[in-house]
């Protein structure tokens, strides 16, 4: 909360016209997902002329509904961004609805469960604009298909010549988590000669997803492949791997979601055998809607209110050197926006795209 | 058989043993008890263990397979949060280890094991959940059983203590103590009032009321048995009395015997052996011993000389005196009660029959009326009168022995010392002289021609010329220890103590000159006239040799064979040596 502050007296220097948004992220402010996210969008704020405020629900459900509700009153922002999970986007949304504050959903986008009480954007809730999500499904099956080539390519089969697989999901309840365990699947129905063995929910935990590997690994010792619903998990697994004296990147193989430079690294060095990431960025392209949307060009026109755009890259070890040396350099999130370019038919949000710098 | 003096309350015994039986049986029913529960709550266990494998086996399998550790440790605490459950441990195939918070440790025996299969497939055993049962549990309910029997066999056992302690107590022990408070006053003396056992009327009687008349009836026979007894005990003092009179009697008649014994015998052993002068004494002591003994006031015996004059002998009491005659009235032997003097007196009396005879006589009141008394008298009397005839033979034995003696040591012709007596006494005055440092001297004197005399005058003159020359040695030699012998024939000597040489031939010189004074003629003599010789020898303690009598009497016949050779009538002194 406190750098927000800091930002927000900042951002008192700028035009009074600009643009307020809030941004309510479900994480803690040092979550390295969630800080890579927030430097983002405060990129984008300021390539678009956006005055940004970020929240932290510190992984708070509650919090997350309560930080809607505190922004209701004298803080009241133009824009509000909601990255709602665990099933706090309902609440999320009709309160800032209630206060008539526009709101575009991020990240995490409306789930079957919650369809009836929400509708279609701008119908129940006017006020709702919409939602942007990654195509999660993309992550899922990308790095299930890099993981499964290569353990084939290294022919890490068991006798009957098959591939033994275990996954480790986030959760199995959070949008964005289903779709990516939903991509899994869809690679495994490619791959007939791939046997999931089994896939267990690790709750977005290392600490937890290297007990439950250590299991598995223990019921399954035949199993070659790894796959993980986040960097974060894979580790944890890599670790047990270690402690049940197998080796990562040769005798058994992972994947993950993220970018992070511990993931990119881990590429570089083997140990980690596919790599997709890139839907951090989610929130910054949303700035960027907000930013067309404030400038009257409305993407339920040429888009409709809710997106899903593939965000996700395949990290190669060439990729992942050039992720590396690029994520510091400054990316002008202008030439993203069709106010800035009218004859951008579609927004095209993908991680290759930015780091090649245009859509 | 009471071995102590403790009192101790039947009631109180009976109490304490139903304590005891009560204590017995309620730690049997607590035993019983504790079984019971212990069955129930196994059973309660059990119940709850396959409980659990129906509600939490399922989770458990799930999580297990999901390996959901969160779930699974809560289920597990949710497992141990059952109240018979101590502690839960589940164990997955694969090595997890999941244990409730109070199973730390996993400890003790494991009170059920629950294989956890997969639902997918059941061959499959993911792992096992075992069970540890809450002892802790058991023991309070088993404790809270066996309070619970406790209270209730000790309250139930309190209420029957109390009613039999009561019922005890008014039934038993209050009669009983006046039972026995009844027959402690019971005496065989005097009657006791019957017990008062303060029960209500009714119309039955019970042990108490049999007691009650038995030691009635007991009482009654006692008092019978008292009087009965007391008639026995006053025929019995009665008798004791009579025997006692009858003892003292015969104790007394004893003493008397003894009496008289003690002073027989004191008397006898005291005259066994006495010389004739002790007889007076002793006779005289036994008298007055009788008279102390007898109570008599007079005390004598008499002797009847040959004259049959009656003279007293020996008298104890003024009444007669000793050696003056006596009178008596008519001569009757054996025993007589004589009118004596001042009064009356007890005499006894035996003749011999020779006529002598002995009396005696005890004056003052004699006591005579008892046969025996009169008999042991006569015993005294009779050893009086065998004392009195010893003492007569006593006398009698000693004058012959005095005279028997004088005729062993003095010659017969002469009346003067023999041989013998010259060779007694020679010793004795030997260590006399020597004792005292007196001189002592010998004479030696043989007649002159004396064989010429007797073959001219015959044998009979020569011994009276003998007799005439010892009556002239006799005379002139009389004071004590000067000792006339006649040694033989016409040989006489004379010891002559204290006498040196000097004043033995002065002696010497007085006897020549007194028998040549008898003038008796001798015709064969150169004189005409019987004349003697004289031999002399003296010792004095001034001599430097001991006194050797035989050598002195040797000496002194030397002087003599000198006087013979000298001459004769004439008086020669032994030179000393």
């Amino acid at each position: 909360m406190r750098p927000s502050v800091v930002l927000l007296l900042l951002l008192i220097a700028l035009p009074a016209q600009a643009a307020r948004v809030a941004f309510i992220s479900p994480g803690h402010a040092d979550e390295q997902y969630w800080a890579g996210a927030a430097q983002a969008m405060q990129q984008a704020a300021d390539d678009l002329g956006l005055q940004l405020e970020i929240y932290h629900a510190e992984r708070d459900p509650l919090r997350q509904i309560s930080l809607v509700r505190e922004l209701t009153g004298p803080r009241r922002p133009d824009y509000l961004l909601v990255a709602a999970d665990k099933g706090t986007l309902v609440e999320q949304l009709r309160t800032a609805d209630a206060a008539g504050i526009p709101t575009l959903a991020v990240y995490n986008s409306v789930q079957q469960s919650e369809r009836a009480a929400l509708g279609r954007p701008r119908q129940k809730l006017p006020h709702w604009l919409g939602s942007l999500i990654p195509q999660a499904e993309d992550a899922g099956y990308l790095s299930a298909r890099a993981l499964i080539e290569e353990g084939l390519r290294k022919g890490l089969v068991d006798p009957q010549g098959r591939l033994q697989m275990i996954a480790l999901y986030g959760d199995r309840s959070t949008d964005s988590s289903i779709r990516r365990n939903q991509g899994l699947q869809q690679a495994l129905q490619e791959y007939p000669q791939v046997q999931l063995r089994q896939a267990v929910s690790a709750d977005w935990r290392r600490d937890k997803a290297q007990l439950q590997a250590q299991h598995l690994l223990r019921r399954y010792p035949q199993a070659t492949l790894v796959w993980s619903g986040s960097d974060q998990l894979a580790f944890g697994a890599m670790q047990a791997a270690v402690a049940e004296q197998r080796v990562p990147g040769k005798d058994l193989l992972f994947s993950a979601i993220k970018t992070s430079d511990e993931a990119m690294g881990a590429v570089l060095d083997g140990r980690l055998s596919a790599l997709a990431g890139g839907h951090f960025m989610a929130g910054a392209w949303a700035l960027v809607m907000l930013h067309d949307y404030d400038h009257g060009k409305d993407f339920a026109a040429d888009e409709g209110t809710e997106l899903e755009r593939a965000m996700f890259s395949l990290f190669d070890p060439a990729l992942a050197r050039r992720y590396l040396r690029e994520s510091g350099r400054d990316i002008d999130f202008r030439r993203f926006s069709k106010v800035h370019n009218p004859t951008l038919a579609q927004y095209n949000f993908g991680f290759a795209a930015f780091l090649r710098g245009s859509p | 058989m009471i071995r102590s003096e403790r009192f101790r309350p039947l009631r109180r015994r009976l109490l304490r043993r139903l304590f005891w039986l009560a204590l017995c049986c309620g730690g049997l029913a607590i035993c019983g008890q504790t079984w019971l529960v212990y069955q129930q709550e196994t059973e309660r266990f059990e119940a709850g263990v396959e409980e659990i494998g129906r509600t939490h086996l399922p989770l458990l399998a799930v999580g297990l397979w999901d390996l959901e550790v969160e779930a699974l440790q809560q289920q597990v605490e949710q497992i141990a949060a059952r109240k018979e459950v101590a502690s839960v441990v589940l164990q997955s195939s694969t090595g997890l280890l999941i244990s409730s918070a109070a199973a730390e440790q996993e400890t003790g025996d494991v009170d059920a094991v629950l294989p956890i299969r997969n639902a997918r497939s059941p061959d499959e055993l993911l792992g096992e959940l075992r069970i540890h049962a809450d002892d802790s549990q058991l023991d309070r309910t088993i404790l809270l059983a066996a309070g619970q029997k406790i209270v209730e066999v000790a309250l139930f056992t309190g209420l029957i203590s109390l009613l039999i302690g009561y019922s005890l107590h008014r039934e038993l022990h209050v009669p009983l103590k006046r039972i026995a408070a009844y027959v402690a006053r019971l005496s065989p003396q005097k009657p006791a009032a019957p017990p008062q056992l303060r029960r209500r009327q009714r119309d039955w009687f019970d042990e108490m009321d049999l007691v009650t008349r038995g030691f009635e009836t007991l009482h009654e026979g006692l008092l019978r048995h008292g009087a009965e007894r007391d008639a026995a005990m006053q025929a019995l003092a009665a008798e004791r009395d009579l025997l006692d009179s009858r003892v003292a009697q015969r104790t007394q008649v004893l003493q008397r015997i003894s009496g008289y014994q003690a002073i027989l015998s004191r008397t006898l052993l005291r005259c066994v052996h006495l010389r004739a002068d002790a007889f007076a004494p002793a006779l005289q002591q036994a008298l007055e011993e009788l008279c102390e003994f007898l109570g008599a006031r007079a005390c004598a015996m008499a002797e009847r000389d040959e004259k049959r004059q009656w003279r007293w002998r020996l008298v104890r009491g003024s009444l007669w005196r000793a050696g003056e005659p006596l009178e008596l009235p008519n001569e009757q032997p054996g025993w007589s009660l004589l009118d004596c003097e001042a009064g009356q007196a007890l005499v006894f009396v035996r003749y011999d029959d020779v006529g002598g005879g002995q009396l005696f006589v005890l004056g003052g009141e004699p006591r005579a009326g008892d046969a025996d008394e009169q008999r042991y008298l006569q015993m005294v009397a009779e050893m009086l009168f065998s004392l009195l005839d010893r003492w007569q033979s006593a006398e009698a034995l000693e004058q012959t022995q005095a005279e028997l003696e004088r005729l062993s040591l003095s010659d017969p012709l002469t009346g003067l010392g023999n041989r013998r007596h010259f060779e007694q006494v020679r010793e004795q005055e030997c260590r006399r002289a020597v004792r005292h440092g007196q001189p002592l001297s010998v004479l030696m004197l043989d007649v002159d021609y004396f064989k010429a005399y007797n073959d001219q005058y015959g044998h009979g003159a020569g011994d009276d010329c003998l007799v005439r020359i010892a009556d002239c040695i006799r005379h002139l030699f009389q004071r004590a220890g000067e000792l006339p012998v006649r040694l033989g024939g016409e040989e006489f000597a004379v010891i002559l103590p204290a006498y040196d040489s000097d004043l033995a031939q002065a002696a010497a010189e007085r006897v020549r000159s007194a028998v040549l004074a008898l003038q008796c003629p001798h015709a064969g003599a150169p004189l005409g006239q019987l004349s003697v010789s004289l031999g002399v020898a003296a010792w004095t303690p001034a001599d430097e040799q001991p006194l050797d009598f035989e050598a002195l009497l040797e000496r002194a016949d030397r002087a003599l064979y000198q006087a013979k050779a000298g001459g004769r009538n004439r008086v020669c002194v032994s030179p000393l040596r």
